[in-house]
């Protein structure tokens, strides 16, 4: 029997050591792959007590911050992500375990998140994050933010030289304090309170198409009308023909998507196989707001940002500088606003009519571009004029 | 030197070299049970409330008092018993202890709030209590003053009491958690599985059996075509003992067991015959019946396509299979820390995935030494049986061996997604009375063995 108890002693030892090797295999050879399974619910713990660095306005106001809950053991507890100004919530964006990140939040996910060092790793400390930094000028976006009301539209203002936004309002906003509980209802709305038309809402140009033939003139050399503002848009683009148009609304780049930190929408050219007309021409607020800061300067379109201070940016150059200059002199005035208001029609937004204000200011010494869109209004400057003169006049303080 | 009378483990020299290790290095090997549960219990308390709670070092005193005392009794009265097995059964039994602490249900006696002394969970106390008891059979065993032929003799009247016990589970079996297999008989607390019982009461029978009729076993009696076989008359009882306990346990559905008893029967018959085509018969046997069971039975079948494809179905019937190994995967090779990763993840993790939280916990380097226990545990138990006197003593030493071993293999198989998953316990590892109280019963039978060499 002696043979046979050593012989099934070799037996199970060997079991052990199939044991031992299936252990390398799973926690060593297929460990990462394994552990970066989105079922596995260690990430979830995780991720809910990573410390997140605080969003700041330019000035330092905190826009987001996170507040550990205390455990019951006293140690690293689950942490709540809060939102002190809820009415930003598209620049500001949300961070939800459910629905991921937006805005900002996303934006700027890997400095907020920050990285987790082996040694904290394995001393089990949470993940800490740094404090992110917006060009958002917080007391200007709060009067933007007021003076559009309840009304749906979009503010965006950027300052000429750097890029940087310094107000992006959308409305209707929501609540990111409660966007897990009101996510159902905000997806269903019929307003879209989760777009951002700021940044993705493609408006159409209506009145303001004038604009865009006036560069295309300008910038094709063709003499323009003496009165610009008040020829009928078919006769002043007569010289410059249904293709020069679209080359123009090309060379301006509408018809990608801005470059930004947050997504953005392309414009939309007219067709004009399909009965399209020049004012159909679409494109977002924050587009607008580039070409208006590229008339103020000298033909750049800045590169929008949100961080602060603006990273370097090479602007593409859109028109020449005299074209810029040759603009800036037809542009009307509005005391120390210089800037052209318009209305699209029905028929060219396809439902409601809309209000645009686009310009510029100081006027004689261009500092800020700023792009209103006031939906559901064809008030035209006696509704987004206002609106434009009261943010700006908050900038400048 | 030789002093005459001096106890029976003085005749032999060469077994004072082997079996007798220095008192001060048998010492050691009784603290570090005692240590490495210190540590574990401090850890837990640390990590759970942020400061040490001396009340939660309770389980770790009755250890020490358990091991103390066991060893204290049987340096008194068994003086030439095994000197490694009480260390390997107090290490394992104390990583059981602080598994327990840390994996199952925090329910507490008393309730929330009630100071320190009462803040122990239910099913720590429980398991402190089987300890206890466990040791004290223990004891009993090998302190019991006379050979094993009480054991042997009443062969049929063991394994009948341990079936009609099983059998009565069928009628008026219960689970204490009020879902899944009825295995246990009891009521109000106090529950016994009698599958544990039959186990070990099985080994007894076929060890009594195999040593009655080993030489008429080997001779060649019936010859069916080119197949030669003992005489049916010999070898029939002992099947039909074994396929009536066979068919209890899968008529309750108690697959893991009903695996064992399979395993651990070749290997007994290997051990007494010697017999290569026996156990290659069996193992043939045995994926014919996982072949009939996986079509016939939707229970079998579930599990083997778990095991066979669990990504398919990760959140739904492979939930189980999957959190183990995204815990051995989260463990890594130096593990989270005890008390810092989350193997609670895992439903039911501290009886059939205890392997699994010690893997993310304890990491590889953890899970090995774990393997490295169970594989000096069997060691010493084939090493007893090698040095037993009488034929029945080294069967039912290389029984106990091979049940240990094959048990732990088919756990840690399972929770590693080597073999499809079932159900039974890490022994001395798991949560569970009748499990533990089996396996101390066994080792106790070990280290009477082992007082008894040639």
């Amino acid at each position: 029997m002696t043979h046979n108890i050593q012989r099934l002693a070799q037996f199970i030892l060997f079991g052990f050591a199939l044991i031992a090797a299936s252990l390398l295999y799973w926690q060593v050879a297929r460990a990462p792959g394994l552990a970066a399974r989105e079922d596995n619910p260690r990430l979830v713990q995780a991720e809910l007590r990573v410390r997140r660095g605080r969003l700041l306005d330019r000035n330092g106001e905190v826009l987001a911050y996170s507040d550990p809950q205390p455990d019951p053991s006293g140690l690293d507890g689950v942490v709540q992500r809060h939102y002190p100004e809820p009415d930003a919530s598209h620049t500001v964006g949300y961070y939800s375990l459910r629905y991921g990140t937006g805005g900002a939040e996303a934006a700027f996910d890997n400095t907020l998140r920050g990285q987790l060092a082996p040694l904290d790793r394995l001393l089990h400390r949470p993940q800490a994050g740094y404090d992110a930094r917006l060009s958002i000028d917080m007391a200007a976006q709060r009067v933007a933010d007021q003076a559009l009301g309840d009304r749906r539209g979009a503010i965006v203002v950027l300052d000429t030289d750097t890029g940087e936004v310094m107000v992006l309002v959308s409305h209707p906003a929501y609540d990111p304090n409660t966007l897990d509980e009101d996510w159902d209802v905000l997806a269903l709305d019929p307003d879209a309170p989760l777009l951002n038309r700021a940044t993705q809402g493609v408006y159409a140009l209506g009145d303001l198409a004038r604009l865009v033939g006036l560069t295309g003139l300008l910038s094709a050399g063709i003499t323009t009308p003496p009165d610009p503002l008040t020829t009928s848009l078919d006769k002043m683009l007569a010289p410059l023909s249904r293709s020069g148009y679209l080359a123009t609304a090309r060379q301006l780049g509408f018809d990608g998507a801005p470059p930004f930190d947050l997504p953005t929408g392309p414009g939309l050219l007219p067709d004009f196989q399909d009965q399209g007309t020049p004012r159909d021409l679409a494109v977002t607020p924050l587009h607008m707001a580039r070409l208006a800061a590229a008339i103020a300067g000298d033909g750049h379109m800045p590169v929008p940002t949100l961080a602060y201070p603006a990273p370097p940016a090479d602007p593409d150059r859109s028109f020449a500088p005299d074209v810029a200059a040759s603009l800036q002199v037809v542009t009307p005035h509005f005391d120390a606003l210089a800037g052209w208001a318009g209305v699209a029609t029905p028929q060219e937004t396809g439902d409601q009519p809309l209000s645009w204000f686009v310009g510029y200011a100081p006027a004689d010494d261009p500092r800020f571009a700023i792009a209103v869109v006031v939906e559901g209004s064809d008030g035209g400057a006696d509704v987004s004029l206002p609106i434009a003169r009261q943010t700006l006049a908050a900038i400048k303080e | 030197m030789v002093h005459n009378g001096a106890g029976p483990g003085m005749r032999n020299t060469q077994h004072r070299v082997i079996g007798h290790l220095l008192p001060s290095t048998y010492s050691l090997l009784l603290i570090l049970p005692v240590l490495f549960a210190t540590i574990a219990f401090v850890q837990l308390s640390l990590v759970e409330t942020g400061r040490l709670m001396l009340g939660r070092l309770i389980p770790v005193g009755v250890l020490a008092l358990c091991l103390g005392g066991g060893a204290w009794a049987l340096r008194r009265w068994r003086p030439s018993h095994d000197r490694l097995l009480l260390p390997l059964v107090g290490l394992l039994s104390g990583l059981g202890l602080a598994e327990v602490a840390r994996l199952a249900p925090n329910l507490t006696l008393g309730g929330a709030g009630e100071g320190p002394w009462l803040v122990l969970p239910t099913f720590l106390v429980r398991q402190m209590v089987w300890l206890v008891l466990g040791t004290l059979v223990l004891l009993a065993v090998v302190l019991i003053p006379e050979d094993l032929r009480w054991l042997r003799r009443y062969r049929y009247t063991w394994l009948f009491t341990g079936l009609a016990l099983l059998a009565m589970t069928l009628v008026i079996g219960v689970n204490p958690s009020g879902f899944g297999a009825r295995l246990w008989l009891g009521a109000r607390g106090v529950y016994f599985q009698p599958s544990e019982l039959l186990k070990l009461l099985l080994l007894v029978f076929l060890a009594s059996y195999l040593e009655d009729r080993r030489q008429v076993l080997l001779d060649v009696e019936a010859r069916i075509g080119r197949w030669q076989m003992p005489h049916p008359a010999y070898l029939g009882p002992m099947l039909l003992m074994w396929g009536f306990s066979m068919l209890l346990l899968i008529w309750q559905r108690d697959l893991g067991a009903a695996l064992l008893f399979f395993g651990v029967f070749l290997a007994m018959l290997y051990v007494a015959t010697g017999q290569g085509r026996y156990v290659l018969t069996g193992l043939a046997l045995l994926v014919v019946a996982g072949i009939v069971g996986y079509r016939l039975f939707d229970h079998v079948a579930l599990r083997v396509d778990a095991w066979w494809n669990p990504w398919q179905e990760a959140s739904g019937r492979s939930f189980q299979i999957v959190q183990s190994l995204l815990a051995f995967a989260s463990g890594g090779v130096l593990g989270q820390g005890l008390g810092q990763g989350l193997p609670t993840a895992i439903p039911v993790v501290h009886t059939d995935f205890v392997f699994a939280a010690i893997g993310e916990e304890y990491g590889l380097l953890g899970a090995l030494a774990v393997i490295a226990l169970f594989a000096l545990l069997v060691g010493r138990a084939f090493h007893i049986a090698l040095g037993a006197r009488r034929g029945f003593d080294q069967l039912l030493a290389a029984g106990i061996g091979a049940l240990f071993g094959l048990q732990s293999l088919v756990i840690m198989a399972g929770t590693l997604r080597v073999i499809p998953l079932t159900g039974v316990t890490l022994p001395f590892v798991s949560y569970g009375g009748s499990s533990l109280l089996t396996s101390m019963t066994m080792a106790g039978l070990l280290l009477h063995i082992s007082c008894h060499r040639r």
